[in-house]
C-alpha cells in the first residue's frame, strides 16, 4: 500500500515496501513499515513543532505565510537518509557472460577493463532504487560495484552486471551509503564493506546461488548482450520498463565517416 | 577645440617631429557628411509613472503599440507636425535604395503635432492588439520600423525621426513562442552502431538516439543542432516536447542515452561523444531514415540542453574541452552556443562544473523535490553553475514547477505550493526556449525581450499567468565592449569600497558583504547567517571553492538608502544603455515576511552638477519577487532589474549621463516597500552590444566574425569588414606553394596569395598600410598613410583620429594597431618572405559591431558570408565546380573594392586593377609557380608543426604548419605567434582627469586606467605583484614620475603645479620588467585640460 499522499511527495520513497524477509541482512517488513511510520510520523513532528519553537521562524510569526503543504527541508533530509547498509531480498538468476570485445566499467572510479562477469537479477527494496539526481545508494557485490541496468523502482527487480570473476557464495550484495558509482575507490568499497558486515549483512547461501545459476553467454559486445539476454530479463522482471529493452533493440546507424 | 582641429594639432605636432609633408594639414580639410535623420528609440508601450514611457523590442501579437518621443531629449521635435508611419523594416541599405514611406497600420499613416513638456503629451497610439503581423516563419517575430516624417513629403529623409534603419528594426511583433512552427517534424529513433560508440567513448549500454527535424530539410539550407542530455532516471525518448517544437522551427535536435547512473562526469563523455558521432554519421548518411541530413547540419552551431545530472553533465563536458582533456574530432568549443542546464546538480564543484566562457542559461524550479536547493546540500543547489559563468549568463526560475515538469515522462518530483504541473511548464519552458536558443544561434534582436523583461509585463503569449505563476530572469550581459562592472563585490571586501575602486555610503541597516551562501543548513533567518537563502556558490572546500559575493540589508519603516559613487573612470554612462543588477529578497527574513508581495525601491542617479533623476524599479512591472514559500523557507531567487540610462532623462530631468558621479537605491516609504531585506550583486552598465573576433592570417585563412573558418584565394583588393561608415580593405597577392592546399570549409584545393597591403576608413580618414604606392615591397618596412599622407609612428607611435580613433604602432611585431571609434581594434603583423621579396601581413580583429565583408557573419543557412546587397550565397554546392565558380567568383567579384570605393593610396596612372588577377586561383591547380617567382623549397610538415607548436587555437596552429610548409618560409610561424601575444597580451590605456578645468595651485586629480584590450578587463594583478606603471605626460613631455598600476588597474597622479594655458594630459602604460602578462600601451585620446590663473 503506497504510503505517501499528494500533499506529502517527500515521501514518495517510502512506498510498497511489502516484502518477505530473508536471511541476507533485510528486515523483517512488518518492522520495517513501523519503522517507516515512525519516520514519517517523526518527519511531520518536526514540520509543525520546530518552527513554533523556533522564535525568529518567519514561518512560525505569520503562519498564513506558510503553507502546509510540505514536509520541511529538514525532514526532506532525512527522508534521503536511507536506511544503509541495506541487503538485497534475493538473487534470481545468474549468468555468466563473455564479452568478444570488452568494454570499461564506469561504475567505478579506475573504470576496469571487463570482457567477462555476471548478468544478475535481484529482488530489492524498491525505496533504494527509486532513481534521483542527488547521490542514489550504490549497490556492491563483495569488492566491486554492480552496474545497474534498469531502475527496479517499481517492479523491485534491479538486473546488473557485476564484471570479472567473483564467488557470490561468498560475496555479499549489499546497498550502501549515496555516492557517485564513478567516485567509488577501493578504500570506499573497504568502507562500506565494513559497514555491511557489522550489520551482519551476509552473502547468499551456496544453494541459493547454485539454484540461480543459469548457462554462459558469448556476446559479441555489450550492446549485444543488452540487446539479447539483458532485454529479455528487463522484459521478465520488470515489464514496467520495456522501453529499456525496445531502446536496446532499436536498429542501428551505419557506416562511419573516416576520421 | 572641434575633433578635426584636435587632429590636425596632433598631426602638425608629428610632422614637426618627424619633418614629413606639410601636405598633411590639408588632407584633414575634407568633412564628415552631416546625418539629417535621427535615429531615436520611439516604439514600446506607456507607464503610469516615471519615466512614462517603456521602449522595447518585442511586442506580443496581442499587444498594442505606442510612440512616444520627449521633448527634452529631442527638442527640435517641440512645434513640429509629423507624420507617424509604422512601415516594414528594412536595413540601411535598403532604406539607401529607397527611402518612401508605406504605412502598414490599419488606418495608414497618422499625423501628430509635439509639443514641449512631457513625454506624457507626446506618446500615441499606433497599432491596436493583434493589427500588425508577427508570422515570422522560423523568426520570432516581424520587423517594423517607426519613422517621424516631420517634413511631412513620405520620405525618409531631412530631418526625420527613425526608430530601426540598421539592423536592428524599431520593433518586433512576435508571435507566440509556446505554439509550434511552421514546419512539419520527422522524428527518428535508433541506436548507433558499437563500434560508432567505442570510437567515440559512447558505452554499448547508451547508443540510443531519438532525433527531430524538419520534414522538408532537403528544400532548406544547413540547420544548428540542438543536443539533449537527459538526468538520472529520465529517458531520453522524454524530450520530444523540446526536439517537435525546436525542430518546427528549423532546428535539427537530438536526445541521446545518456550514462547517468555512474555519475555527471560519465555523463559528459556521453554527451561529448553523441555530439561528435552524431555529426559523423549524420556526414555518412548513416542514420536511419535520416539521408536527408547529410548536407543540412550546421556543426558550427550547437546548443548543449542538459537535465539535473546530465545538466551537470553539459557543463563538464566544456570544461574538458576547454582544459584538453577531451578533445572532439567534429567540433570545437567555439561551435558550442549556448549551454542550457535544466536542475543541474553540483557534484564536481568549482574547478569542474564550469560553463567557463560559453554562454549559459539555467532553468531552476523552485518546487524540486530532487535538485531541490536546500541549504545544507551543495549538490542540490542549482545557481552555483549559473555564478560560475563567466560570458553571457542568464537564468530563469520557475516557481511552482517541480524536477520532473521539465520532461514529459511523468512523475512531478515536487514539493511546495502552487503548483504549476507538467503541462503550464512546458509552456514557459517552451516558450523561453525558443528565443533563448534564437538568441545565440541567431543573434535574433527580439529574443532578448524574453530573457530580460519582467514576465508579469512581457512573456510567451501562451505562457501561464495568474497569481501562482512567478517566473522570474537573471540576465548578466558579458559583451566585452559596454559591460562597465560598477560593484560585483568580488575584489573589495570593504563595506564602504565598490569593487571598483569608489566609495560606497549607506544608511540602510544591517549591511554585509559576503559570499552568496546560506552558512548552515536552514534558511531561517538570524543575524549570525545574513545570507540565507543564499545558493549561489560555496567556499565549504574540497571541490566547492566559489567567489561569488554581493551585499545584504534591510531598512524597516524609514527612508534609508545605499550609494555607490562612481569612479572618476566610469562616469561617462553615454555610451551604455542600461543600468542593471540583480537582487532578491532575503528568505524569512521579518522584514520579508512582514510585506509580503512584490518588493520596490527606488534607483536615484546623480551628476556633478547634483541633477538627479530616479525611476521606481516597479515603474516596468514587477519588482523583486516573492520569495516562493515553501515550508522552512527555500532559496533567494535573484533577478536582474534592467533600466534604460536615457529613461532617467525624460520630462526634462535635467540629468547629464555625460557625468554620473553616483547611483543610490533608495529605500523606504517614500520611495517604494515601506520594509524589506534586500541582496544586491553585479551593479554594471551594459549595452546589449555584440560584438565579435575576427582574423586573416597567412595565406589568407579567414576566420569569420561568426567563427567559422574558410581559404579565400582570390587576388585583388577586397572588403574585409564594413559597418556604416567603417570598412577594412584587404589586397591579396597571388604566391607560389609548393602545391595547392585543400580546406575543409570550402572543399577545394587551392592555389594561394598572402594579404599584401591594408587599408581602412577611420572615422572619416583613409589609413592604408602598403608596401609602397606601387606595391614594390622592400626590406625596410611598409609604409602609414593617412588620408594619403606618410606618416612615422616610430616618431608619434600613436596618432588620435578623432571619437576615440587612432593608429598607433603595434606593440610588438613591427605592424600597426587601428582603434576605430565603434570599438573596433584591427592588430596588423607584417612578415618579411626575403626569398620572394614581399611583405604578409597578419590581420587580427577584436571588439567589432561589423558584420559585413568577406570576413563577415555567415548566416544560417549560408556557406559563405552574405554578400553585399544583403543576400546569401546558400548551402554550400555539392559540385566543386559550382563552389569554385561561386567562392573565387560570384563571392569575390561582389566583394571586389573599385577605384571608387578604394581606401587604398596608388602610384599615378594607377589603380585597383593593377592589383587584380581574376585568373588566380586557377581551377583544378595541380601546381602553384608563378612566372618569375622563385620556386619554394618547402619544410617537413612535422618540422612545420613543432614551429607553430605554441600557437593555442588549433585552427591557427593547422594553418600555421599549412602555411609555413608549402611556402617553405619559416617566419610565417613568427607572425602567428607574434599575432597571438598581441591578442591575448595587448592593452589599452585610458586616461581621465577628476575635473576639466583647474586654476592655477589647484590640486588635480588624473586617473589612468589600464584594460586588456580582447576582454576589456582591466589588469589587475595578484597582491604583492608588481603589474607596472602608468607615465603621465603633459604637452607631450613626461609629467612627474611614473605611477604604480594598483590593484584596480589604475595609477592615478595628483598634482597642483600645472601652469596657466590648455594642456593635453597622456599616459603610456609600462609593464614591469617581469611582467609576461600584459604589453605596453599608450592612450589614444589625450586628455584636455585647462588651467586658468589665479589660486582659488
Amino acid at each position: 500500500m503506497p504510503l505517501h499522499t499528494a500533499s506529502a511527495p517527500g515521501v514518495l520513497f517510502l512506498m510498497e515496501i511489502v516484502m518477505p524477509a530473508n536471511s541476507n541482512g533485510v528486515p523483517k517488513p512488518t518492522s520495517r513499515r513501523l519503522e517507516l511510520f515512525t519516520w514519517l510520523a517523526a518527519f511531520w513532528l518536526i514540520a509543525l513543532v520546530v518552527p513554533a519553537c523556533l522564535g525568529q521562524n518567519a514561518a512560525a510569526a505569520k503562519p498564513q505565510a506558510v503553507p502546509a503543504d510540505a514536509p520541511s527541508q529538514e525532514a526532506v533530509a532525512k527522508l534521503r537518509m536511507l536506511p544503509t547498509p541495506s541487503g538485497v531480498y534475493d538473487i534470481l538468476e545468474i549468468h555468466p557472460f563473455r564479452l568478444k570485445m570488452g568494454y570499461h566499467h564506469d561504475w567505478l572510479e579506475s573504470r576496469p577493463f571487463v570482457s567477462e562477469g555476471l548478468l544478475v537479477v535481484l529482488r530489492v527494496d524498491p525505496s533504494l532504487v527509486v532513481p534521483r539526481n542527488t547521490a542514489e545508494p550504490v549497490l556492491y557485490a563483495g569488492d566491486r560495484t554492480v552496474q545497474r541496468l534498469n531502475k527496479g523502482n517499481v517492479s523491485g527487480f534491479v538486473i546488473g552486471i557485476i564484471p570479472g570473476n567473483i564467488d557470490l557464495a561468498t560475496a555479499p550484495i549489499w546497498f550502501g551509503r549515496p555516492e557517485l558509482p564513478e567516485r567509488v575507490t577501493p578504500d570506499v568499497i573497504v568502507a562500506e564493506r565494513s559497514l555491511a558486515d557489522s550489520v551482519a549483512i551476509k552473502p547468499f547461501s551456496p544453494e541459493k546461488i547454485a539454484a540461480a545459476q543459469r548457462d554462459p553467454i558469448i556476446a559479441g559486445d555489450l550492446a549485444s548482450l543488452l540487446r539479447g539476454p539483458a532485454a529479455d530479463l528487463v522484459l521478465k522482471y520488470s515489464p514496467d520498463e520495456k522501453d529499456l529493452a525496445e531502446t536496446w533493440r532499436l536498429p542501428s546507424a551505419g557506416t562511419m565517416v573516416p576520421r | 577645440m572641434t575633433r578635426k582641429g584636435t587632429i590636425m594639432l596632433t598631426i602638425a605636432a608629428a610632422m614637426r617631429k618627424s619633418a614629413a609633408s606639410f601636405a598633411l594639414l590639408i588632407a584633414f580639410l575634407c568633412a564628415l557628411p552631416a546625418q539629417a535623420i535621427t535615429k531615436a528609440e520611439l516604439a514600446g508601450h506607456p507607464l503610469p509613472t516615471y519615466p512614462f514611457f517603456h521602449y522595447v523590442k518585442a511586442v506580443n501579437t496581442n499587444n498594442s503599440v505606442h510612440v512616444a518621443i520627449d521633448p527634452s531629449r529631442y527638442p527640435t521635435i517641440v512645434g513640429q507636425t509629423c507624420d507617424v508611419y509604422v512601415v516594414a523594416a528594412k536595413k540601411t541599405i535598403g532604406w539607401n535604395l529607397n527611402n518612401t514611406l508605406t504605412d502598414v497600420t490599419f488606418g495608414g499613416m497618422q499625423t501628430q503635432s509635439f509639443v514641449s513638456g512631457l513625454i506624457q503629451s507626446n506618446t500615441f497610439q499606433v497599432t491596436v492588439p493583434s493589427e500588425l503581423s508577427g508570422a515570422a516563419g522560423t523568426g520570432l517575430g516581424v520587423g517594423y520600423d517607426v519613422v517621424l516624417d516631420c517634413n511631412q513629403n513620405g520620405l525618409l529623409d531631412g530631418n526625420d525621426f527613425i526608430d530601426g534603419r540598421n539592423n536592428e528594426s524599431g520593433f518586433y511583433i512576435v508571435h507566440d513562442t509556446t505554439t509550434p512552427g511552421p514546419y512539419a517534424v520527422t522524428e527518428l529513433t535508433y541506436n548507433l552502431p558499437a563500434a560508432v560508440g567505442v570510437t567515440f567513448g559512447i558505452p554499448g549500454s547508451h547508443l540510443a538516439q531519438n532525433t527531430f527535424f524538419p520534414s522538408n530539410i532537403a528544400t532548406l539550407n544547413q540547420l544548428p543542432l540542438i543536443v539533449v542530455s537527459h538526468g538520472n532516471g529520465h529517458n531520453y525518448q522524454w524530450y520530444d516536447h523540446i526536439g517537435n517544437h525546436l525542430a518546427s522551427y528549423g532546428y535539427i535536435v537530438m536526445s541521446h542515452a545518456n550514462n547517468t547512473g555512474p555519475g555527471p562526469v560519465n555523463a559528459s563523455t556521453t554527451t561529448l561523444g553523441h555530439t561528435d558521432a552524431f555529426i559523423n554519421q549524420v556526414a555518412a548518411g548513416a542514420i536511419p531514415g535520416g539521408a536527408a541530413l547529410t548536407t543540412h547540419l550546421d556543426a558550427d552551431r550547437i546548443v548543449w540542453i542538459g537535465h539535473s545530472r546530465g545538466a551537470e553533465g553539459v557543463a563538464i563536458s566544456y570544461d574538458r574541452m576547454v582544459d584538453g582533456t577531451y578533445v572532439p574530432v567534429n567540433y570545437i568549443p567555439n561551435d558550442i552556443k549556448l549551454i542550457s542546464s535544466m536542475l543541474p546538480t553540483d557534484f564536481t564543484g568549482t574547478a569542474v562544473a564550469n560553463p567557463h566562457k560559453a554562454n549559459f542559461h539555467l532553468w531552476t524550479a523552485s518546487g524540486d523535490a530532487d535538485v531541490d536547493g536546500s541549504a545544507g546540500c551543495n549538490v542540490c543547489q542549482t545557481y552555483h553553475l549559473h555564478d560560475r559563468a563567466e560570458k553571457h549568463r542568464q537564468s530563469t526560475t520557475v516557481q511552482g514547477a517541480g524536477h520532473g515538469d521539465f520532461h514529459n515522462g511523468g512523475g512531478s518530483v515536487f514539493s511546495g505550493p502552487c503548483a504549476l504541473g507538467p503541462l503550464n511548464t512546458h509552456l514557459i519552458e517552451l516558450g523561453h526556449f525558443l528565443p533563448l536558443v534564437k538568441r545565440y544561434v541567431d543573434d535574433n534582436i527580439p529574443s532578448v525581450d524574453f530573457l530580460t523583461r519582467q514576465y508579469e509585463t512581457f512573456r510567451p503569449i501562451g505562457a501561464p499567468t495568474n497569481a501562482c505563476t512567478v517566473v522570474t530572469h537573471e540576465y548578466y550581459d558579458g559583451s566585452v565592449i559596454g559591460t562597465v562592472v560598477l560593484d560585483d563585490y568580488q575584489s573589495q571586501f570593504a563595506l564602504n569600497t565598490s569593487s571598483s575602486g569608489a566609495g560606497v555610503t549607506f544608511t540602510v541597516n544591517n549591511v554585509v558583504e559576503g559570499l552568496l551562501d546560506d552558512n548552515n543548513g536552514n534558511f531561517a533567518w538570524t543575524t549570525t547567517d545574513p545570507f540565507n537563502g543564499a545558493t549561489q556558490g560555496s567556499a565549504s572546500g574540497g571541490v566547492y571553492n566559489d567567489t561569488t559575493r554581493g551585499v545584504v540589508f534591510d531598512w524597516t519603516g524609514t527612508d534609508r538608502y545605499y550609494e555607490w559613487a562612481i569612479p572618476v573612470t566610469e562616469q561617462n554612462f553615454a555610451d551604455d544603455l542600461y543600468l542593471s543588477f540583480r537582487g532578491a529578497q532575503g528568505t524569512q527574513h521579518p522584514n520579508t515576511v512582514a510585506v509580503l508581495g512584490d518588493l520596490t525601491f527606488t534607483v536615484t542617479l546623480r551628476d556633478s552638477a547634483a541633477n538627479t533623476s530616479s525611476i521606481n524599479i516597479g515603474a516596468y512591472g514587477g519588482g523583486l519577487e516573492e520569495p516562493y514559500q515553501r515550508l522552512s523557507g527555500w532559496h533567494n531567487e535573484m533577478e536582474t532589474i534592467r533600466i534604460r540610462l536615457t529613461d532617467f532623462l525624460n520630462n526634462n530631468s535635467g540629468l547629464n549621463l555625460n557625468n554620473i558621479v553616483a547611483i543610490r537605491f533608495n529605500v523606504g516609504p517614500t520611495w517604494g516597500s515601506p520594509q524589506g531585506r534586500v541582496v544586491i550583486d553585479d551593479l554594471v552598465l551594459s549595452n546589449d552590444r555584440a560584438v565579435y573576433d575576427g582574423a586573416d592570417n597567412g595565406d589568407p585563412h579567414i576566420r569569420t566574425v561568426s567563427g567559422e573558418n574558410y581559404d579565400f584565394h582570390s587576388a585583388g583588393e577586397f572588403t574585409l569588414l564594413r559597418d556604416g561608415d567603417m570598412e577594412i580593405q584587404v589586397r591579396q597577392t597571388p604566391v607560389p606553394s609548393a602545391g595547392p592546399i585543400p580546406n575543409g570549409h570550402t572543399g577545394l584545393t587551392s592555389c594561394v596569395s598572402i594579404n599584401t597591403a591594408v587599408a581602412a576608413r577611420v572615422s572619416g580618414h583613409r589609413v592604408t598600410y602598403q608596401p609602397s604606392l606601387t606595391g614594390d615591397a622592400s626590406p625596410a618596412g611598409m609604409q602609414v598613410r593617412i588620408d594619403g599622407t606618410l606618416v612615422d609612428l616610430d616618431a608619434v607611435p600613436s596618432i588620435p583620429l578623432g571619437g576615440g580613433a587612432r593608429v598607433a604602432r603595434a606593440s610588438i611585431g613591427g605592424g600597426i594597431q587601428i582603434d576605430f571609434a565603434d570599438g573596433t581594434t584591427l592588430l596588423v603583423v607584417p612578415g618579411w618572405w626575403g626569398s620572394h621579396n614581399v611583405w604578409y601581413l597578419n590581420l587580427s580583429i577584436l571588439n567589432t559591431p561589423a558584420t559585413e565583408g568577406i570576413m563577415g557573419f555567415i548566416p544560417p543557412g549560408s556557406w559563405l558570408p552574405t554578400l553585399p546587397d544583403g543576400s546569401s550565397m546558400g548551402p554550400r554546392p555539392a559540385s566543386a565546380a559550382t563552389r569554385f565558380a561561386d567562392l573565387n567568383q560570384k563571392f569575390a567579384d561582389a566583394w571586389r573594392v573599385t577605384n571608387k570605393t578604394s581606401l587604398f593610396d596608388y602610384a599615378p596612372g594607377m589603380g585597383t586593377e593593377h592589383f587584380t588577377n581574376k585568373a588566380w586561383p586557377v581551377e583544378n591547380a595541380t601546381s602553384c609557380t608563378l612566372p618569375e617567382r622563385p620556386l619554394v623549397k618547402p619544410i617537413d610538415r612535422a618540422v612545420a608543426e613543432q614551429m607553430c607548436g605554441q600557437i593555442v587555437n588549433r585552427d591557427d596552429r593547422a594553418n600555421c604548419a599549412f602555411d609555413v610548409a608549402l611556402t617553405g618560409e619559416a617566419n610565417f610561424a613568427k607572425t602567428y605567434t607574434d599575432s597571438q601575444t598581441l591578442v591575448q597580451r595587448a592593452t589599452q590605456t585610458e586616461v581621465f582627469g577628476t575635473k576639466q578645468a583647474s586654476r592655477a595651485g589647484e590640486r588635480v586629480d588624473f586617473v589612468a586606467v589600464v584594460k586588456n584590450k580582447k576582454t576589456g578587463d582591466r589588469i589587475a594583478p595578484a597582491k604583492g605583484r608588481d603589474t607596472g606603471a602608468v607615465q603621465f605626460t603633459l604637452d607631450g613631455a613626461k609629467l612627474g614620475k611614473p605611477v604604480k598600476v594598483d590593484a584596480f588597474g589604475r595609477a592615478t597622479l595628483t598634482t597642483s603645479r600645472l601652469k596657466p594655458g590648455k594642456h593635453q594630459i597622456g599616459a603610456t602604460y609600462v609593464p614591469a620588467k617581469a611582467e609576461t602578462e600584459f604589453l605596453p600601451s599608450v592612450s589614444a585620446d589625450t586628455l584636455d585640460h585647462v588651467v586658468t590663473e589665479g589660486r582659488r
